[in-house]
């Protein structure tokens, strides 16, 4: 019973001890390209120059290899062996090369076929006259070991990469048909036996070169200092499927060379979001570019809007026309528009889903400058969208595909990439900018904002007042410390005429108001959150911070909002 | 009906009493001791979550703490009652991004009494 248990309790020790000596295993080692040894097989393209090593891996600790010979048939429609070989033996060692041409392995089929003493030792395999096939005799004899490491290599041989036309079949093109191994270090020589010189883990090249593409190829995406492209990618798809998720570097830069490798294949280009951790693209970036100064510039362009009114002459900018156009009919600004986004803004999500899909779109660069008011009016073709399909100039050294973006929703394009001013004057024309940890802004002026907060009993209160009269519309986002206030309610003195929104998430509030009467927030109007609070909170410091903040005057125009 | 009244007038006299109050004066910790008869102090140059500071003043009343980021915009306010002397409290920053942020006590004619600035880790 105990000779049972220790023998189990040793089983696997003793298929290990076995496994270690057993023989030797011959293998090719791809080593790159004579230009990029770190460039991988699969990305090798015809006419590059592949090294190739045979290795030869010792797994029997009692004999040393000082013999070995290794024969490497290829097919030379696909590869011609160029340069000099370069021996890995022992400086002491007699080496040899013999080459037949036209000639091919015909395997033996009693023995497995990387079984390569078997192979050749025993009957059954021959060499045959073959077209279009060469057969390279390695052998190498030593006084000292070699073969005697994982990557001990007896040879390293150069191949240039041959296009064998589209018929050709590149399968096992480079083969290692036989080997013999042997230890002549003792008073007789010991033959590696039949069944343990195998050709493992690689006895054959099997790649189909890629075509000869050399252009450097790509992507650089543009976007607003608000929008920062590190947390964007590039999904590189050929004929359909994927091939590549690519992040973009801090300045919108991928590389999409290794992957865009066929002349002959479609490949498009899908910009993806890809924030991660506590990032959100919704509140990050869409309900910062989304928002009530955006819906107030709206309405001043359409028919019964907020501010003045001026139908049809508030908007010049055909990009800005874009992001406000989001009900039918399009390439129109309509009611509709100003009243959907209206309903966004007051805290109807109307994208309901898939945001970034929804409402994040990009451009080819050129198109996106070129793009105006009249572009969009005449309903001209503007591909906006994620999607893009690439075709490089494959004369050209280089081909770096541009993209612009932006927004839905953005109508004043705080979070769009500008356009060149030859194109046309960005509007609104901005005077003032302020930046925050989280954001640039600018417009046309600012507004005084008051603030302040208070412990009474119970309760947190936060209170605002609006120090303009010239304001119809205003947004603020409000972070609260979560794990120490409960929130309770918003409350409004804004007016009469005025619409108020508030929603809260678990510690953001997003609230505001806008005036769609043609008139202004009435001034001092005042927010005045209220919160309860945790017992053990005896201090109000830096229980709130604001945010975001948003407000437009009655020409619809982006205003800083300054708190005080 | 007099054995009911007396247990009654006793317990509304009770009641009625005003509450002792233990006034504790807890001790300051060195690293918010300020010497001088007003002053801030911070617990170091970084803070976070719930520090303590120690705002000394000569006399007591409201004050408002003033959060403004590295770029001089005012990002929160409080208002704090204050008494004579040592008012140690707690800052709060799990509403505050991670930087650096300059501090300002103000009374409220609004002239700045002590700022400092600090690093919200």
């Amino acid at each position: 019973m105990i000779k049972k248990f220790i023998f189990i309790l040793l089983f696997p020790l003793f298929l290990y001890s076995q496994s270690s000596t057993d023989g030797a295993d011959v293998s090719l080692e791809f080593l790159g390209t004579t230009l990029d040894a770190s460039k991988p097989l699969s990305k090798v393209q015809v006419n590059d120059t592949i090294v190739i090593s045979i290795d030869i891996n010792n797994l029997d600790d009692q004999h040393s290899i000082t013999y070995a010979h290794i024969d490497v048939e290829y097919n030379t429609s696909a590869f011609a062996r160029v340069g000099n070989p370069t021996w890995k033996t022992p400086s002491a060692a007699q080496t040899s090369l013999f080459s037949w041409n036209n000639i091919r392995w015909t395997r033996n089929s009693n023995y497995d076929e990387n079984d390569l003493w078997a192979q050749w030792n025993k009957s059954g395999g021959s060499y045959t006259n073959t077209n279009g096939w060469n057969v390279d005799h390695w052998q190498a004899i030593s006084t000292t070991e070699f073969g005697d490491d994982t990557y001990g290599h007896l040879v390293e041989l150069k191949f240039k990469v041959k296009d064998a036309g589209s018929a050709h079949n590149y399968t096992e093109n480079i083969y290692i048909t036989m080997g013999r191994i042997a230890d002549n270090s003792g008073n007789s020589e010991y033959v590696y036996p039949e069944g343990e010189v195998r050709a493992h883990p690689t006895q054959a090249i099997s790649h189909t070169p890629l075509e000869d593409l050399d252009s450097n190829l790509s992507i650089n995406v543009d976007t607003n200092s608000n929008v920062d492209p590190t947390k964007l990618k590039v999904i590189i798809k050929e004929d359909g499927t994927q091939v590549a998720s690519l992040p973009l570097d801090s300045n919108g830069d991928v590389t999409i060379t290794d992957y865009v490798i066929s002349s002959t294949k479609t490949y498009t280009a899908e910009l993806a979001y890809n924030g991660s951790g506590e990032d959100n693209y919704v509140t990050d970036w869409l309900d910062n570019a989304f928002t009530v100064s955006d819906v107030a510039y709206l309405l001043t362009e359409t028919e019964g809007g907020a501010g003045h009114g001026n139908p049809g002459a508030v908007i010049t900018n055909g990009i800005s026309a874009l992001h406000g156009d989001l009900t039918d009919p399009t390439r129109q600004l309509t009611p509709q528009d100003a009243y959907k986004m209206l309903v966004h803004v007051l805290g109807d999500d109307i994208f309901t889903d898939d945001h970034f899909s929804k409402s994040f779109r990009a451009a080819k660069k050129a198109d996106f400058d070129a793009f105006t008011m009249t572009h969009f009016v005449n309903d001209s073709i503007f591909n906006y969208a994620l999607v893009d399909t690439l075709a490089p100039d494959w004369s050209a050294n280089s081909n770096k595909f541009e993209y612009k973006t932006g927004i839905l929703g953005d109508v004043n394009l705080n979070y769009s990439s500008a356009q060149p001013e030859s194109t046309e004057s960005p509007s609104p024309n901005p005077t003032v900018t302020r930046s925050t940890s989280t954001e640039n802004k600018t417009g046309v002026g600012t507004a005084k904002v008051a603030v302040t907060s208070k412990i009474e009993e119970d309760k947190f209160i936060v209170e605002l007042t609006l120090g303009s009269e010239e304001l119809i519309a205003s947004q603020f986002k409000l972070v609260f410390d979560q794990t120490r206030l409960t929130f309770d309610e918003v409350n409004f003195d804004t007016g009469n005429n005025t619409t108020n929104f508030a929603y809260a998430g678990d510690k953001l509030i997003n609230f505001g108001s806008i005036n769609q009467q043609k008139a202004a927030i009435k001034k001092d109007s005042k927010y005045i959150l209220t919160f309860t609070k945790g017992a053990s909170v005896n201090s109000p410091a830096g229980l709130f911070s604001i945010r975001n903040f948003d407000a437009a005057n009655l020409k619809g125009e982006l205003i800083i909002l300054d708190f005080e | 009906m007099k054995k009911y009244l007396y247990p009654f007038m006793a317990l509304a006299f009770v009641g009625c009493m005003r509450d002792i109050k233990e006034d504790i004066q807890y001790p300051i910790e060195q690293s918010l001791t300020i010497n001088e008869a007003t002053g801030l102090k911070f617990e170091g140059p970084s803070i976070n979550d719930a520090s303590q500071f120690n705002f000394k003043v000569e006399t007591g009343g409201t004050y408002y703490i003033v959060v403004k980021d590295h770029l001089k915009n005012v990002i929160s306010k409080s208002e704090i009652k204050t008494n004579i002397g040592d008012n140690v409290l707690r800052f709060y920053t799990n509403a505050i991004p991670d930087g650096d942020y300059f501090i300002e006590f103000k009374d409220p004619q609004d002239n700045v009494i002590e700022s400092n600035k600090i690093t919200i880790q």
